[in-house]
């Protein structure tokens, strides 16, 4: 909280996929925890996401997915954005399956967060996700 | 439980939209659907909600009290794999080719024009096009080229 900038998280919901419920309020928490929140909303693609990133100078991409397809999609963003020349971490949250979760830190998912995180750790969640870049 | 909690937007709500409107409720309706002020009001009181949650001064019981018992054994999951959506789409192909391409074209047209008039019924202009074998994607798009598509106001 010191003379830092705010971190800039850019929020989206990623396909078909409308439950935007849990996004909103994850955007409300970060919000009040001091950062800097560009929220996408439902039905981003890969590319939308990837050019919000890059004009907002975002430090941080959030995706909120309840859809099953995280293991397909999440990868996908953090490829998006490498080859993008992006170093931006991506922090994917909702229903995701203990299992599946070396899968996608495998493929460079910085964190994932399940249903009813508590406040912090969502918080802890997004800035550990920023810190690990040395930002 | 006060009637915000009870999904109606209380009396303060109901004076709003009616400003909104000036003086006709239901152009207040329209107006705050437009101006996002209605999923503005939800995503508020689902961030209020979960601060509740945490806070522990609303009781979910096996959320944030009593969770004895809960484990962390992981269900039975179903997976859809690469093979199911492959099948799907070879039948996709399978109903393409076997239909009367003219006769879609025709009835989605008809879909189009159905659409495009307010006192229509759409139903029959639906059912033909079905029947014919128009795929859902395809009679999504024309409704979409006519009514346009949800654009979310953001409310954050």
């Amino acid at each position: 909280m010191s003379g830092d900038p705010p971190i800039r998280v850019v929020l989206a919901k990623l396909g078909l996929d409308g439950h935007d419920r849990g996004l909103k309020v994850v955007a409300r928490i970060l919000r009040d925890a001091g950062m800097e929140v560009v929220y996408l909303g439902l039905r981003q693609t890969t590319e939308t996401i990837v050019d919000a990133v890059e004009q907002e100078d975002a430090d941080v991409v959030g995706i909120s997915m309840l859809n099953a397809g995280h293991l397909t999609l999440g990868p996908r963003i953090v490829d998006a954005l490498a080859e993008a020349g992006l170093d931006v971490p991506v922090v994917i949250g909702g229903i995701v399956p203990d299992e599946d979760r070396p899968a996608l830190a495998d493929a460079g998912v910085a964190g994932v967060l399940g249903p009813g995180a508590p406040t912090d750790e969502v918080v802890a969640g997004i800035r550990d996700a920023v810190a690990a870049r040395g930002r | 439980m006060d009637d915000r909690r009870a999904g109606t937007p209380g009396r303060g709500g109901v004076r709003h939209l009616d400003e909104l409107g000036e003086g006709s409720l239901l152009e207040g309706v329209y107006a705050a659907i437009e101006s996002g002020w209605f999923v503005g009001e939800i995503a508020d009181a689902a961030y209020r909600y979960e601060r509740e949650v945490n806070a522990g001064d609303r009781i979910v019981v096996g959320v944030n009290a009593f969770t004895e018992g809960n484990d962390s054994r992981q269900a039975d999951l179903l997976r859809i794999d690469q093979e199911t959506e492959d099948l799907q789409r070879r039948r996709l192909d399978a109903v393409r080719r076997s239909r009367d391409d003219q006769a879609v074209v025709a009835s989605l047209s008809r879909v189009a024009a159905a659409a495009a008039e307010p006192t229509t019924n759409l139903m029959p202009a639906l059912l033909e096009a079905v029947s014919v074998r128009a795929t859902l994607g395809e009679v999504v798009d024309v409704l979409e080229g006519v009514f346009g598509t949800y654009v979310e106001r953001t409310v954050v």
